[in-house]
């Protein structure tokens, strides 16, 4: 009996020493943490934007400070859900990023859609930026897509996050396949129209782009969510007449 | 002195625990398809051999053998929370990359190996070493797969382009992870036959 009260008591003690210990970390470092993981977000919006964010490395080129005043002056952002309305409780820069990729597998929706709005210093244009992701063939496939201020135009797309196969689907990531995307429409005669990732070689038109090779199932799955995704955003762009 | 170099030296080559005692494979088949992930990988796994090394042999004397391995299990876990919280404040890219291969650590054969087979028998200073040493032997391995994989698979070192692209196509087989299976399966080979030769038959 003593024995066994020896062990719990040797238990106890290493348990509580671990946990304060990992507490004590986690509450010291968890400010750091969300700096990072909120930079790691605006990064890859301003990059969508054609804000020089990176250099030809792949480093970050600005500072801090930079990043928070481009963010302050020059973005405004709103969250969207599934039916394409306003959230009002929660704010772009602060959805884990799990909330805005991983879709409900019933519906294939997701539970929130950010919006971000990007305005030119130097020309006053409009961008709008839109959040895009699904399954490719392995894995969940995140990016941003940039739209023109007729919100049919696409200005740019990154993928961001994947982990589909080397060398064939992971072919998203590189700038010859997002490159394809721009200028590409998504209306014709006030209609939204179906985007195509075709089988590469095929004809094109303004509302299709290459495909990968060899790549099928990924190249199915970025059509499947661009579509799928971008007729959320468009419910709300319909809605609030931002077309016109 | 010399007894002491030998528990450094030992796991480095003769003794390596990825390419003589075949453990922590999982992870080097995982995080070497560049060489700044396999980097941070073999920094983190020295570290929490250490730190656990040394943890788990200064409680040698009291630890109830009974919950031995639970309480070596508590120890690892808590060092592994501590280098992945600690990777995601500093070095927020890199453990992006490395995902789950950090928490991984926990179950990784030689962390445990060491700890239940060296460090519940030795004192602290002998058990950093030994764990300094396998930290170092795995961070060999991981770092020599890493860099051919990079070179070969995507023509580059450290993220520098040494192969350009211009006359070199990148062989995808090395970025996933049969290629390093195959690589790893080399060196094993290459040891045994020419390295550790007289080792072996001393066996």
């Amino acid at each position: 009996m003593r024995e066994q009260l020896k062990i719990v008591r040797f238990a106890m003690i290493v348990c509580l020493v671990c946990s304060v210990l990992l507490a004590f970390v986690s509450s010291f470092l968890s400010e750091r943490q969300d700096l990072n993981r909120t930079n790691d977000i605006r990064t890859k919006v301003l990059q969508v934007f054609g804000v020089p964010v990176f250099d030809a490395k792949g480093k970050l080129q600005i500072s801090q400070k930079e990043l928070d005043e481009i963010f302050a002056t020059r973005i405004t952002g709103i969250v969207l859900n599934g039916e394409g309305e306003v959230v009002t409780d929660r704010k772009v820069n602060e959805l884990p990023s799990d909330e805005i990729s991983e879709a409900n597998k019933e519906t294939g929706l997701k539970p929130y859609y950010p919006l971000y709005i990007y305005q030119d210093p130097d020309s006053g244009k409009k961008l709008y930026g839109i959040h895009v992701a699904g399954k490719g063939l392995w894995s969940t496939i995140k990016g941003y897509m940039a739209l023109e201020e007729d919100l049919s135009t696409i200005a740019g797309l990154v993928f961001y996050a994947h982990a589909e196969t080397p060398g064939l689907g992971a072919e998203v990531e590189k700038a010859y396949f997002q490159d394809q995307f721009e200028g590409k429409k998504w209306m014709a005669n006030q209609k939204v129209q179906h985007f195509d990732v075709k089988k590469p070689g095929g004809k094109l038109n303004d509302h299709s782009v290459d495909g990968i090779t060899a790549a099928t199932m990924t190249s199915i799955g970025v059509e499947h969510f661009l579509n799928q995704d971008f007729a959320v955003y468009n419910t709300y762009f319909e809605k609030e007449g931002l077309r016109n | 002195m010399a007894k002491l170099r030998k528990i450094v030296y030992d796991p480095l080559m003769d003794n390596n625990p990825i390419t003589w005692q075949i453990l922590g494979v999982c992870s080097a088949l995982a995080v070497t398809t560049q060489v700044s992930t396999a980097l941070v990988m073999s920094l983190a796994l020295t570290i929490v051999t250490c730190g656990s090394n040394v943890a788990i042999s200064l409680m040698r004397k009291v630890i109830p053998n009974k919950i031995r391995m639970i309480v070596e299990l508590c120890v690892i876990a808590t060092l592994v929370i501590l280098a992945d919280q600690i990777l995601q404040a500093f070095v927020y890219d890199i453990s992006k990359k490395l995902s789950v291969f950090v928490g991984l650590i926990i179950t990784n054969c030689i962390v445990m190996g060491r700890a239940e087979a060296y460090a519940l028998q030795n004192p602290p200073f002998k058990s950093f070493l030994d764990g300094l040493g396998n930290g170092l032997g795995y961070s060999i391995v991981l770092i020599l797969v890493g860099g051919f994989r990079e070179l070969l698979g995507s023509g580059k070192l450290l993220g520098y382009t040494v192969l350009s692209d211009q006359w070199y196509t990148g062989n995808t087989l090395m970025l996933l992870p049969p290629g390093a299976f195959v690589i790893i399966g080399l060196m094993i080979w290459f040891q045994r036959t020419y390295i550790s030769k007289q080792l072996r038959e001393e066996d």
